[in-house]
């Protein structure tokens, strides 16, 4: 994606490598000792203060949305050349908190087509898939020249999926560069983007496709 | 990414190996990109009271 400092991998035996055995012990479920990690490297005492001082600021505020994201991990992209439903899969487009966008071909119709669908699948909590569906729904019932017309909406081996009109155009990421947008410029963004409803998303949802 | 990661780490919960896998950089890389964007994001925290 951007290129620039973000990408440089950290050398061994740095802070950056003493924060990831500290998540991985964190993931390994139980509570880290943060105590021992500050006396056992204490050249970054001050850093990994700040650390986790950050992590419990920011962890504490988003704890609210934790529990309607989805908690699977990331489920492999569907390989190319893969059918679901009447589209034949040609790559992975974009990818967000709770969907993934293929390029697609849809195959009667052998039009190029964007096809998102729910990133955990078919083992996706019923209140997600119901989420997806409505997102869909609203979406189809849209008529707005910016909004990406939804041609298609439907399921395949239990994984609803909707097909949408295949913009190019660049990402957010990609527009951004890894910078954070001043906040007078990002609130202007946000509102000019329409929610699934056409109204804007709603802060609580914390996805990103 | 690193908006990326801190999103997958704190709003999703995903482990620091599922997110090294995702985004195609070693666990160190996701750590540093994890530091620096709740580094990038502390100017916007609420402050704390009291």
């Amino acid at each position: 994606m951007s290129p620039g400092p973000a990408t440089t991998d950290p050398s061994p035996g740095s802070l950056d490598e003493v924060i990831a055995d500290y998540l991985e012990a964190e993931d390994r479920g139980g509570s880290s000792d943060r105590g021992a990690v500050l006396a056992r490297y204490p050249e970054w005492a001050g850093e990994l203060a700040a650390f986790f001082a950050a992590q419990d600021r920011f962890g504490g505020l988003v704890a609210p949305l934790r529990d309607i994201a989805p908690r699977a991990g990331p489920e492999p992209a569907a390989a190319p050349g893969r059918r679901v439903g009447g589209y034949e899969i040609l790559g992975e487009f974009a990818r967000g908190g709770m969907g993934v966008i293929y390029t697609a071909r849809q195959v009667q119709l052998g039009r190029v087509v964007a096809l998102k669908m729910i990133l955990t699948g078919a083992h996706a909590p019923a209140e997600d898939r119901q989420r997806f569906q409505l997102e869909a729904e609203a979406a189809a019932r849209l008529d707005h020249p910016n909004i990406v017309p939804v041609y298609d909406v439907g399921e395949a081996d239990g994984r609803p999926f909707y097909s949408m009109k295949l913009v190019a155009g660049r990402n957010l990421a990609d527009h951004l560069g890894g910078r954070p947008l001043p906040a007078a410029e990002a609130t202007g963004l946000v509102a000019a983007v329409p929610g699934p409803s056409g109204t804007r998303t709603t802060a609580g949802s914390c996805t990103a496709t | 990414m690193q908006q990326e990661v801190v999103v997958l780490r704190h709003c999703q919960g995903w482990q620091l190996a599922d997110i090294a896998a995702h985004v195609g950089r070693s666990r160190a890389a996701v750590a540093s990109l994890l530091r620096r964007g709740l580094d990038a994001l502390r100017e916007h925290f609420p402050r704390e009271e009291g």
